[in-house]
């Protein structure tokens, strides 16, 4: 056989102007167009301030009363703070305590676990789980008296641990509008006062005999419900 | 010294030149190196069906492997069988078993014969609370251009919840009779009847329907050639419905069709569509007012394939529909409710072949429901191209979404403007017999813009965008038949993006790291060990509050032992270790960060599950299953236990597959559970106490059916 070797050709200057030009071409169109995957700049967070006081049980509650009705980062982090966080052995460490009719209809309903015990790592979403429930709407947290015959609350002048009992509406309130109230419950809190400074140890949750546990108006939970909703942020 | 950067560099040139060569003196990868990584469970033989050559053949079928097996099992057809057959019927794979149990119960395809049937099947499903009762009975009588065809189906459902048991039938049959006038038209009767009942101890109103349609009517077929043919159905009769909001009474009618065009090898265009609808006097049932009602509903769906076996290749789908439903109010007027819709898709494809392709697709679609309304429009663009050793693959598809959402109780009617954006690529390498690669990468964005619709409020969502990347690399290294081993590492991010003020503080972007790697070992003739390691950690960065900043770990490990005693006698063994820790996690100064650890869950599983075979009619297996979980907390500045659980699972049961008589099955799973469960939680480092929980039941399934 006389193999016929096959000419090795160059592509001439036309051809590789031609190339040229698709790939200028190419490169202009590319850098014309906008990035399709680059996502929006987000507006820097709400920077109100929440002013932080915890001289006392009444201004702790104070505190996560602005606290709750701030949406702010600062907010959050206030919100936290007023709870008891144990960094040292012999630090009494917060807890909360679910209502039982409460935990049982969210682990029906979500065929999940409570987690137990709730405590202060669990609390970090739930500032954030209770600003998005009604996420354009201003908030109003307002503490009231405990209406169920539930014992006086101790005096934090004679101990450095005292027992609070309240209830507890949070009102979400649009623009135009009517007010929608989105959080309700009893809770019974534990205070402890440490180097001068008093935080909440105990949050012992009690649903509203008024609301019950299924309420007719779907959003009128107790915390212990927007807690472990919490979990599913 | 040295010069490192150049010498890494060069390093890099020349690895990559061996990358993009192909090894001389071997062989040429397999045409299956693409599938290397693809799901092997799916080629498991069943039923007496193999699946060799699955991935292949659905990859040229342009159809997921797991749905061509499906149509296999489904239909207990042979690969090659309903290749054969669709070829034959110019017809699409998905098709064929639907279009032969359509033909099978057609009144045109009896033929003079004098024959009669009747199939009865029951089933009793038992569960820890519920159990399930089915009933139902299939005739078929023939006799000359005479058919009667019957078929009634009964579910029976209790349920028990809290002491109380709650039950529920279903009941529907189906009775046609026709008579063949002429080959291709066929008139006759046929009874609809269905209702069922419900009955909850926790109800107040407990629910029931009994609905039942008598109509005439007529089949009809044309064959205007051998490439178009066509059926035209035809139903008219009465109608009769009673449940718990209405009672309804009145005329009903049902025409529906289907036409199927194809122009040689060029065109094939298949059409179906049908409207039905009712004329009534409808009353709740606590009033004795009645109202005219009518119920309208349309539909329309089409199939063409355009030069389907050519280099360039088209594809078109569209659908339409359009309701009608009216029904009364308490305060006896006629509520209509409007629902419609309309889908159209279209794809150009340009294929040299299997391993060489573009395909450009766009679709739209725009939809009202009682909710709001939905417009789509979207581009998809996929390739592969193969060369050599080289495989690539790689798509994109645009979707823009706009939905109208309307006043729902204090939420106001608002626009979501959506844009959605993703991309994917894969290249593939086998690198002699042995060892095959992977290279992934992914990337998306999805952007949603809601606005209010009414002044002065605000929308009830928030915009924001959700973005993700992500790069896998992996390898499988097949030492030979016995060993096979894998590695991967995967790197992704993921971005939760609010885009107002309000919102922003909860935006976090997930760092995600993940290895595997992966074993499989046949110790000897009938004893396989496998294990798959995976480490897994996620960095949640809150960008506008490092404070929540977190990291969860995740080490697992499961290895499984299989062993083929004897061919009647398996055992498997399973043991998964799997560690949790999380805890939030801080930068410091220098850019380096530290785990603060908050809590840690371990757990454990021993599973095991031995089968013996004692004969093809029966099969018994025992599952025990051992689960160990403790996880721990801070408590007090110090590690703690916050919840210790043990549990085990024993099930024992019998697989039975038994013939009675010559014409009777009886088939199914019977067997007993028993869980013990002891879940302990501490306060302050102390155990609180907890009852044992203990359960113990029957559960199972037994299907009998009997053919005469």
């Amino acid at each position: 056989m006389n193999w016929k070797p096959i000419p090795r050709r160059h592509p001439s200057r036309a051809t590789r102007s031609r190339a040229g030009g698709v790939l200028v071409l190419l490169a202009l169109l590319v850098g014309a167009c906008t990035n399709p995957f680059k996502p929006a700049d987000p507006e820097p967070p709400d920077s109100t301030q929440v002013p932080e006081k915890w001289g006392s049980p009444e201004e702790v509650l104070e505190t996560v009363a602005l606290a709750l009705a701030s949406r702010s980062t600062n907010g959050a982090t206030a919100y936290l703070r007023a709870f008891a966080d144990s960094t040292v052995p012999g630090d009494k460490a917060y807890r909360s305590f679910y209502d039982g009719g409460v935990k049982a209809s969210w682990q029906a309903v979500t065929a999940q676990t409570a987690p137990e015990p709730w405590d202060i790592q669990q609390e970090r979403n739930v500032h954030s789980t209770i600003s998005a429930i009604r996420s354009t709407y201003n908030y109003a947290w307002a503490w009231g008296r405990d209406d169920t015959g539930s014992p006086l609350d101790d005096d934090p002048a004679l101990s450095d641990t005292v027992v609070y009992h309240r209830k507890y509406t949070l009102l979400a309130v649009p623009d135009v509008g009517t007010p929608e109230i989105i959080a309700i419950g009893y809770v019974d809190m534990a205070f402890q006062k440490k180097d001068g400074r008093w935080s909440i140890y105990r949050w012992v949750d009690r649903v509203d005999p008024a609301v019950g546990v299924n309420p007719a108006a779907t959003d009128q939970r107790t915390m212990s419900w927007w807690r472990l909703e919490s979990l599913t942020l | 010294m040295p010069d490192h950067r150049r010498l890494l560099a060069s390093l890099v040139l020349v690895g990559l030149g061996l990358l993009a060569c192909v090894p001389s003196g071997r062989a040429q990868a397999p045409v299956s190196a693409r599938f290397a990584f693809a799901d092997t469970s799916l080629l498991r033989d069943t039923l007496g069906l193999k699946f060799d050559r699955l991935f292949e053949t659905a990859d040229s079928l342009r159809m997921l492997p797991d749905s061509l097996r499906a149509q296999m099992i489904r239909y207990r057809l042979p690969m090659s069988r309903l290749l054969v057959m669709a070829d034959s019927m110019g017809m699409p794979v998905d098709s064929v078993g639907v279009t032969i149990a359509r033909e099978r119960f057609s009144s045109f395809a009896t033929g003079d014969l004098t024959k009669a049937s009747f199939r009865y099947t029951s089933g009793y499903n038992i569960g820890k609370t519920t159990s399930v009762w089915t009933n139902g009975g299939d005739f078929t009588l023939n006799r000359g251009k005479m058919s009667l065809r019957s078929g009634t189906n009964i579910v029976m459902d209790r349920s028990t919840a809290g002491g109380r048991v709650s039950q529920r039938k279903t009941r529907e049959s189906t009775t046609e009779a026709n008579w063949r006038r002429s080959p291709n038209l066929s008139v006759g009767g046929r009874a609809l009847i269905s209702g069922y009942d419900s009955f909850d101890p926790a109800s107040i109103t407990n629910e029931g329907e009994t609905k039942s349609e008598l109509q005439l009517s007529t089949r009809t077929r044309q064959q205007m050639s051998r490439q178009m043919s066509s059926e035209l159905n035809m139903f008219a009769g009465t109608l009769n419905l009673k449940n718990v909001s209405q009672v309804k009474q009145g005329f009903t009618g049902d025409v529906n069709g289907r036409l199927r065009v194809a122009r040689g090898q060029w065109l094939s265009h298949d059409l179906t569509g049908g409207v039905n609808g009712n004329l009534a006097r409808t009353r709740r049932p606590s009033s004795s007012v009645n109202l005219g009602t009518h119920d309208l509903a349309a539909r329309l769906q089409g199939t063409a394939q355009l030069f389907q076996a050519s280099a360039v290749s088209a594809n078109i789908n569209y659908a339409a529909r359009r309701s009608t439903v009216e029904t009364p109010t308490e305060a006896d007027t006629v509520n209509r409710l409007l629902t419609s819709g309309f889908t159209v898709d279209g794809t150009l494809r340009l294929r040299l072949d299997n391993d060489r392709f573009l395909n450009l697709s766009t679709n739209a679609g725009t939809s009202t429901t009682l909710n709001g309304s939905r417009d789509d429009v979207g581009y998809k663009a996929q390739a592969r191209w193969v060369r050599g050793v080289w495989a690539l693959d790689a798509d994109y598809s645009h979707l823009i979404r706009n939905s109208e959402f309307l006043r729902r109780g204090n939420a106001p009617a608002y626009r979501d403007d959506g844009d959605d954006n993703s991309a994917s690529g894969q290249l593939t390498r086998p690198f002699g017999r042995r060892v095959t690669t992977k290279l992934s990468g992914n990337i998306s964005l999805s952007q949603s813009r809601p606005r209010s619709l009414e002044a002065d409020q605000t929308p009830p969502t928030t915009p924001r965008d959700s973005y993700r990347q992500s790069y896998r690399a992996e390898g499988i290294y097949t030492a030979n038949e016995r060993l096979n081993t894998g590695v991967a590492l995967e790197v992704a991010l993921t971005r939760s993006i609010n885009l107002p003020a309000s919102s922003t503080s909860n935006n976090t972007d997930t760092r995600s790291y993940r290895g595997e790697w992966r074993w499989s070992y046949r110790l000897m003739r009938g004893l396989t060990a496998s294990q798959t390691n995976t480490i897994v950690s996620d960095y949640q960065f809150y960008p506008f509050a490092p404070e929540r900043n977190s990291l969860s770990l995740d080490y697992n490990a499961v290895t499984n032992l299989n062993a083929v005693l004897t061919p009647r006698l398996t055992v498997e063994l399973s043991h998964n270790a799997r560690q949790q820790p999380f805890g939030d996690w801080r930068v410091l100064d220098d850019g380096s960060g530290v785990l603060l650890p908050a809590n840690e869950s371990t757990n454990y599983t021993l599973r095991s599950r031995v089968t013996w075979s004692p004969s093809p009619a029966l099969s018994l297996f025992l599952t025990p299953e051992y689960q160990a979980s403790d996880r721990t907390g801070t408590v007090n500045g110090e590690e703690a236990p916050t919840r210790t659980s043990r549990r085990l699972n024993f099930t024992g049961a019998a697989n039975i597959n038994v013939p009675v008589g010559k014409r009777g099955d009886l088939t199914g799973t019977v067997g007993r559970t028993f869980t013990s469960d002891r879940t302990t939680t501490y306060s302050q480092g102390l155990p609180q106490a907890s009852p044992l929980a203990e359960q113990d039941f029957w559960n199972g399934s037994l299907q009998f059916s009997w053919e005469l």
